[in-house]
Order: C-alpha cells, then structure tokens, then sequence
C-alpha cells in the first residue's frame, strides 16, 4: 500500500475449467481479478497463509452477475486480501480463460469502486447490498440505495491502523432535494471480523449528508481507529451515491 | 446412511474414551472449522466458541474454513461437516443441536445454524462454569480459568421447548449488550421494535426475516381522511384520524380495507427482500375502536348464529375477519409469505372466526397476576383463553411481561415455568418473547430502573432464558446453579437473601403485575415484613465473602439498588389508590343516580391543606370510575348553608371560580406537565394546564343541589391528556375543595396534599 505495487499474472488464451489458479500476493493489500468467461461464472479466491492453511475470512466467493466488467464476457473484483495472506488461489467450476490477478495501483481512496467506475453490474466494494442497485447516469455510474424498510449497503472493510485518523466525504447523485438525508454509519472491526465496541451509540459513529445540501457540498466527517481495530465497514442508507470515498488524514509533516 | 451410522457407532465408542482436550498448559491444542460460506450464525458460534476457549484457557484456538494438518483436536461447526439424519429428525423445525464426537474430531450441528449457536454455549454449560451473568459487567463472564481445558460432556442433542424465544426490549428498543446477552443465553430473536440502522449496526444474526407493518399506518391521516373519513373510526358522532394511542381504522368499512390492501401491497413491493418470510401485522395500542352503526351490528356466524356487540369475543372477531381477508390479499400476490399478528387487547380474545391459516396469532395474556400461573384464581380467563387459541387452528406464540416491573426481585419464574409447561402441553412452542428491560444504567436512582431491575433480577432473567430453552426444568435448581456459579463463597448470603424475599412475596395474598411499582413492592415485601435490617445484613456478609472483584461489584449494585428501595419506601405512602374500570360508564356516569356509581372507589375525609392532617369543616366524598378512555370524578360536597352558594359571584368566563369550587389535578406519568379541572355549584368551568388558562380540551362537567349537599360529575378525557392506559395504567391524581364561608375560605384535598404541587398528587392506579 506504501508505494505502488504491480503484480500480473496473465495466462492469455488460456481456458481454465474446474481449475485452480495461484499466485503470490501481499498481505492487507488491494487487488482484483479479471477474467472471461462465456457465461456469467462462479468463482472462489481462497487465501492462504503461510502454512497453507486457510483461516477465518480466507474464502472470497464471486458470482458473475454481481461482477461484470465493462467489456463483453469479462468480470472483475476487486478486494483486500486478508492480513495472513500469502498465497491467493482462483477456483472455478465453470469455463473461464484469461484470468489474471493484479495489484491495483495506489490511489488517495482506501475503499475500492469509490466511483462506481468498474462498471454498473460491478459491485466490487459494496459485496453486501439490499435494495441497492448501481446504475449509469448522465455523468458515470451511481449506486441508488433504496430508502425502502431495508434498503442498505455495506462496504466491504478496508483495513485501518488503531489511532490513525479516517475520512468519509462522498458526492450525491442528481440535482435538487431529496426526501431523505443519507446517512453514513461507521464501524471499526477487530483482526477476526468482530464488531469493537458495544455499538449502543451507534448513532454517534455517523456521517449525515443532509438533503438540502448540493450533490457536490464538500462534506465530511473524520473518524479514529480504536485500539485494536483491523477494518473499517460503512453502513450506506437512503440515497444515490456518486461516489463515496474514504481517506486517511495525513499526521502533521507527514507527506501527502 | 451407512456412513452415519457408522459414526454414530463410532461417536458412542469414542465417548467413552479418553475427554477432549482443548488445551493444554496454556497452550491451544485444538481448532475450529468453519464451512467455505458460513452463516452469520455460524461465524458467530465460531467466534464465541473461540473467544471464551481462550478466556478460560488462555490459549484462543485458531479458526479455519478447512482442517490443518495438525495433529490436534478439532472442532467441526455446521451441517456441512455432520448432518446425522437421526438427530435432524428428531430436532425438526427448531434450532435444536446435535453434539457428537468421533475421536479427535467434535462436531457441533443443527438443521439450522442457531442450533450451533445453542451447542456452543451448551458445551461451555455442560463442562465448565462459563455463566454470562447480566448484560453490562466488567469482562462480560464469570468462570474459572483453566489452563488445561477439556470437555467430558460431548455427546448430547437437544431441541428447544419454544421455536423462537425472545428478550424483546422496552423502554430503550436497542440495545446489544442485552440482546448480545440474550444471544448467549440461547435466545435467538431481538424483538420487533428497531429501525433499519439497527439490523446491520450489529447482532445481524438476530434479523429473522420479518417485517412489521402498523394497520393504521398504511392509510396516512393526511392523505385519506378529508375525502375518505369513512375508512377511520367514528366515535362521539364523528369520524376520527387514526391514532396508535387513539382512534383506530373502521374495520367493516370494505372501500377502507382494499385502500389498506393497495397500500400494503406497494409498500411490499418497495420493502420485501428475498429474506423476508414473515409480514407482522400490528395494531394501535388502544381500545379505541370503531362504533359506526356496522361496526355495532352482530356479526353473522358461520353456524348461522349471531354474535352480538356485548360478546366478549365480539372485537376480536371483528377484527379477526378484517385481518383475514388482508392476509388473503397478501398471499394472492405472494404465496410465500406468512402473517403475524399480535392477540392483544380486544384481540387477546379467541375469535368466534377461524384465523387465517397462515397466521401467527402472538397471544399476550395481560394484565394477570404473576405470582401464580394461569390456571390459579384469578388468572382463569387466561387459561382458558389459551385452550382456545389453542384449538383456534392458528399457529399460537406467547408475548409476556415477565421482565416488566423488574426493577424489585419478583421471583416470577415460578409461575412462568408452570405457564410453559401449561402451554406446551396445548401445542403452543412456536414463538415466546418476554418484555425485558435493557441494561442501561441512568441517573439519578429514581431513573435507574432499567439497569436498576438488573442489579436485582439478573438472576430471574438468566432463570428464565434457561425455561424457554427447557421449560421443563425447575426453576429452584436454577437459582442455585446461578448463585453458586456467579457468587461462589458468597452464594450462601445471596440464596438467604432471594429465598427471603421469593417467601413473602409469595405469602402475600396481593396480586403483582407488570406494573408494580418497585417502592411499593419494597414497602410491601420487605418493610412490612420487617425483612429490612436481615436483608441489609445477607447483603453485607455477601460482599465480604465475594472473592473477586466483579462479583464485589455485582453485590455492590444489588445494595445499591436496595438502599434507595429501602430510603424511597420509607419516604412513601405506598398504599396506592385503584380506580376500577366501568366500560359501560360513559352511557350512564353523568347521571348522579346511576348504578354504575355503586362500583366506584371512595375518598372521604380531606385534609386542609398545608395542615398536616387537619380535617376539614365540612365533608366531602369524591366518588372515581375509569372506562380506559375518561375517568369520572364524582363529588358530594356537605353544606350546612346552601344559601350561601347563591350569593357567590359568577366566574369570568375561562377563569377559575372564586367562590366554592370542586377541582382536580391529573398529572399523567411521562407528563411534563399537569392538568387542572374546576367547576363550580352553579355549573362554571374552568380547565388549564398547569396555570395556563388559556389550554383547553373537551370535558364535560354536570352539578345538582341537594337539601344539604351540592353535587359535581366530571368526565376527563384521559386520551387528550396523552394517558395511554395500554402503556402505563398509573398517573397522579388529586382531588380538591375549595369553600368560602363568609370571609373564611377553606381549601381542604385527599391526604392535605397541596394543589399545583404534582408531586405531591397522590398515585392512583387505574385498574384494569
């Protein structure tokens, strides 16, 4: 994450069916898969440690329809691979060929797709969604989070450092005034995936981009990693999103 | 099936060797294996399983979606791994668990991952003394440390007497370390008051796929009512806007229904997720129903009798047939849904239709007297109310209030274990939810009761997580277990204490309810009694002997909490005052003669006020009724000189009449304020909040003279004044007279309490 990291791994033309593909990778760093297939694909990256084994949070199942590329047959997500990551290993059962592992480029975004450019049946970042649906606008895509009963996404986590300090800003979608304020609500995770603190004031962990403010407003709310925290998630509720971003705070003197 | 039997076979031999070690020295010596794609409930068992492994032994073994190659215990979690369809069978719908080991290897499964949840925390029950003894406590268990941990008990199965089993939270409706609390006690559903920031905000695995709906809220007052009044209900010869504390839908009104249907129906369109499988459907908190002429016709049967408006079942059939046909409207759009309802109020009586069946009918058998179980006296009209919900065809839940009143130690488990039993028995173990305090702590004492019932029940509530797991265990044993696995050296003090308390709650012959005020519960079971200086004592030797500092602190809590009981008792007059409920009172109570006025309670004897204790000149008697909607306050005031009621000046109108007068002051629980009503001999009126003269609400008030008395009827209307009976049935009530003889004037009330003085207003309960 410290400095920009290409790793590619290409096997062109080559078609891959019930098979495994591996290559090394970096620990608590961004990644994504490209691949194509003919039909939309079920795939595993299975994350393996140092001694081969596969702990807690080491599997990453991907269906084709929730990671289409931009091009015709082609899928792609994007992750974190875990913090005891050595090893990364595609399985399939369906035909697929040019698969490829790389390590994305640095970017000043710690979250993945913060602008949905991946594509609009690209759910890279936001694996867990209800009632929420990314789609093409006049001006890229957004993802519209439905302000219906259970209407939410939540962004996969992104790994964080106790003590440090974290931003979210994000950008509204479509002019005027919505009915509802988007809300943001924050959660910082242990290294096990364990929700830290009792979340009884949860309300206070928020970011509320209110409805009157234009879709560009430059709002944000800062937030600091409590000890022991390994991730961060968001909780994105109500709204259409035209990006969403999460940054570190640089430390006084710290370059930026 | 081979293959299972096989490890069945192969289970039983193992069990009798040698136990399975966890850990040894401090060191892990075991894994977890979870499935490629765990649940949420089974990432949950896995993290728990692992957590309290590593706080008892101080080694946290490691958890993996595949077996290492390590030549160590390890521990299978789900139905991936072990499905024996023997003990599937037998455990059925429920989240009952299956635990079994085939030498190295432990499998904890269930047909449903909560059963793995449920075996986790059995385990830790089965082989150590791993207890969660309330919510908020500093390293959130007792146990003790083992460095060597092993399980001896590793070949059990179990399904739960109750499908579902619920602390549902009131007062705060979110809070995790209770519900995370409940989960670890085998509880696996949160209740249906939380919004949608709740569900993710933590605790996923407590979503169950249920969305909750309020009947009245599908017709928005401001979109239908103007032009569609007839949908709402029609009282006092008006149609009324729906309220959840107030009037609710005209249930016979057809165009009403199938506006409700269209609303339903897109409302489902907008908010169903493929999780959803249940659509509950609520109703106002209130008796506030519908009286248009159709609403008041007998109810054609299918056996072609009538059922009349004076038929106790009449309103829930009502009801019933309005629900039933919007459940089918539902269910032609989407199959796969079921419905839920709650049996409550009205609806809390069997109806003479069958429920639709594809609903839950969630029974509330409330208010009864917790102290004995329904078939005691007294509570029979529950009992049989059950029977009857029992044969009604529909799937029967249970809603309870044991939580409720919490904040003193009502051992209410006794009965409540009875009750289990009696409604397993009919059939009823779908769904069983308890009103349950959260463990917030608040200030002052006064309101600190939520954490406050925690200082004292923590005991009660752990008992009853165990009865709805197993309804068939004795709530005795269970207490001990509790004492003795979270006072150890102090369990002792601490049973003397409970047993104590359980004795004279239960010698006393009065009722308790959910509704019980603490203090008064203090003054009745313990001061009077003369329990006081023992209990004191049990506590204190309690402390001494606690060994470790949470436990101190546990028993510091309890003193606490018991000290400003004891100071608050001590500074009340706990006698509270009923006022009983006359349903029909609103036909009859302004006529001074009528019969109805033979049920009401009584006050005489007022003191002047400011006297401490003075009588009064003249006599009064004030005479209270309640139909859950008004209160009627009746005066008869003495009058050795009627004459000189006519030489009294006539009141400005809108102000307080300042000659003689009758007055009352109703200040109403969760009230910032307090109301005052006054009326005259000759008929004058006067309402204000507080002094504010210029508030006004409906009421109605009627006088007559006698040959030595004049008379006064008040009628309050309690809705207006935001008291909702439904919800807390107590509110402080003074009645006042005020008499000017020549130059003399005499303000004389119930017990001297003075007027403009709220509190000091006596707490009257208004009965149910």
């Amino acid at each position: 994450m410290k400095k920009i990291f290409f790793l590619a791994f290409l096997l062109p033309g080559t078609l891959l069916n019930a098979a495994d593909f591996n290559a090394e990778v970096l620990p608590a760093a961004k990644y994504r898969v490209v691949l194509t297939a003919p039909a939309p694909p079920e795939w595993q990256i299975r994350f393996t440690d140092a001694d081969g084994n596969i702990p807690l949070g080491g599997i990453l199942n991907s269906r084709g329809e929730r990671y289409r590329g931009t091009e015709k047959n082609t899928y792609v997500r994007e992750f974190y691979t875990p913090h005891f990551a050595k090893k990364a290993t595609l399985r399939t059962k369906d035909k697929v060929e040019n698969v490829r592992f790389e390590a994305v480029g640095d970017s000043k975004y710690l979250n993945l797709n913060p602008e949905f450019r991946l594509g609009s049946d690209n759910y890279s970042g936001y694996a867990r969604t209800t009632q929420s649906v990314i789609r093409k606008g006049a001006d890229g895509n957004y993802l519209e989070v439905s302000d219906s009963r259970y209407g939410m996404t939540l962004t996969d986590p992104v790994p964080v450092t106790p003590g440090r300090t974290y931003r979210v800003s994000l950008r509204r979608e479509g002019p005027g005034v919505p009915k509802k304020n988007i809300g943001v609500y924050i959660r910082f995770l242990d290294k096990t995936g364990n929700v830290l603190d009792n979340q009884r004031n949860y309300w206070k962990q928020s970011f509320t981009f209110y409805s009157n403010w234009k879709n560009d407003f430059p709002a944000s709310k800062q937030f600091t990693a409590p000890p022991s925290a390994a991730f961060l998630e968001c909780l994105l509720l109500d709204g259409k999103f035209a990006a969403f971003y999460l940054t570190e705070e640089k430390k006084r003197g710290e370059a930026r | 099936m081979k293959k299972t039997l096989a490890l069945l076979l192969a289970c039983a031999v193992s069990s009798a060797c040698a136990a399975f070690q966890v850990s040894s020295q401090g060191k892990s010596v075991s894994e977890i294996i979870v499935p490629e794609e765990p649940s949420e409930e089974l990432l949950f068992a896995a993290r728990e399983l692992q957590k309290w492994i590593g706080r008892i032994s101080g080694a946290e073994p490691a958890v993996f979606h595949a077996p290492t190659k390590q030549n160590n215990h390890k521990i299978f979690l789900g139905k991936e791994f072990y499905a024996p369809e023997d003990d599937f069978r037998f455990i059925g719908e429920s989240d009952g668990w299956v635990v079994r080991r085939n030498g190295k290897k432990l499998f904890l499964s269930g047909p449903k991952d909560g059963g793995v949840i449920n075996a986790v925390f059995l385990l830790f029950d089965r082989n150590t003394d791993l207890i969660f003894p309330r919510p908020v406590m500093d390293g959130e268990a007792l146990f003790t440390p083992d460095p060597d941990l092993t399980f001896r008990e590793t070949d059990f199965r179990g399904r739960p007497s109750w499908n579902y089993r619920e602390f549902g939270l009131v007062h705060a409706h979110f809070d995790p370390p209770t519900s995370l609390w409940a989960r670890r006690n085998y509880s696996n559903s949160r209740g249906m008051f939380y919004h949608k920031y709740h569900i993710r905000s933590t605790l996923d695995l407590f979503f169950s796929g249920v969305l909750t709906y309020e009947l009245g809220r599908f017709l928005p007052n401001e979109k239908y009512f103007a032009e569609h009044p007839g949908y709402y209900a029609w009282q006092e010869g008006k149609r009324k806007k729906y309220e959840h504390y107030g009037p609710q839908l005209c249930y016979t009104d057809r165009e009403g229904r199938e506006a409700l249907v269209r609303e339903m129906l897109a409302a489902l369109e907008r908010d169903l997720t493929p999780e959803i499988r249940k659509i509950h459907f609520g109703f106002g908190d209130t008796w506030s129903l519908c009286n248009c002429p159709e609403c008041r016709k007998p109810i054609p049967l299918a056996d072609g009798s009538q059922l009349t408006p004076d038929d106790d079942a009449f309103r829930s059939t009502q009801y019933f047939l309005y629900l039933n046909a919007v459940v089918e409207a539902m269910l032609k759009k989407y199959p796969h849904l079921e419905a839920e309802t709650l049996g409550y109020l009205y609806a809390a009586v069997p109806p003479r239709v069958k429920p639709h069946p594809k609903l839950t009918v969630i029974y509330c058998p409330y208010p009864k007297n917790d102290k004995i179980p329904i078939d005691g006296k007294g509570n029979e009209k529950w009992n049989v109310r059950s029977r009857d919900w029992a044969k009604s065809g529909a799937r029967v839940g249970i809603y309870e209030y044991w939580g409720d009143a919490s904040d003193f130690p009502r051992p209410v488990a006794d009965a409540a274990a009875e009750n289990l039993r009696i409604w397993n028995k009919l059939g009823i173990h779908h769904f069983l939810s308890t009103e349950t305090y959260p463990d917030v702590r608040r200030t002052p004492p006064e309101q600190d009761k939520l954490a406050g019932a925690w200082d004292v029940s923590a005991m009660e509530y752990w008992v009853l997580s165990r009865l709805m797991l197993d309804s068939s265990r004795n709530p005795s044993e269970l207490r001990n277990e509790y004492l003795k696995r979270v006072y150890g050296p102090a369990a002792s003090p601490m049973r003397e204490y409970y047993e104590a308390i359980h004795k004279a709650w239960h010698a006393d012959r009065r009722i308790s309810m959910y509704n019980d005020n603490a203090v008064e519960c203090a003054e009745l079971y313990i001061r009077r009694p003369g329990m006081e200086k023992t209990l004191r004592e049990k506590l204190a030797a309690a402390e001494k002997l606690a060994g470790r500092d949470t436990v101190k602190q546990l028993v510091r809590n309890h003193r606490e909490r018991f000290e400003f009981l004891m100071r608050s008792a001590a500074r009340s007059k706990p006698a509270i005052f009923e006022i009983p409920l006359a349903a029909d009172a609103g036909k009859t109570a302004m006529d001074f003669d009528a019969p109805v006025w033979n049920s009401a309670s009584r006050i005489e004897n007022f003191k002047i006020t400011g006297t401490r204790g003075k009588n009064a000149a003249v006599q009064t008697s004030v005479f209270f009724l309640h139909d859950r909607r008004n209160l009627y306050v009746r005066f008869r005031c003495a009058e050795p000189d009627m004459k000189h009621l006519d030489l009294q000046k006539a009141p400005y109108p809108g102000r307080l009449p300042p000659g003689d007068r009758v007055e009352l002051f109703l200040k109403t629980a969760d009230a910032k304020t307090y109301h005052h009503f006054a009326g005259s001999p000759s008929g004058a009126k006067y309402e204000a909040e507080g002094y504010n003269h210029r508030w006004t609400v409906a009421w109605d008030y009627a006088t007559r003279r006698n040959k030595d008395s004049w008379e006064a009827v008040m009628r309050i209307p309690l809705d207006k004044l935001g008291l909702r009976i439904t919800v807390n049935n107590k509110c402080r009530i003074l009645p006042v007279r005020h008499r000017v003889d020549g130059q003399n004037a005499e303000t004389s009330s119930h017990a001297g309490a003075g007027p403009h003085m709220p509190a000091a207003f006596p707490e009257m309960l208004l009965k149910e």
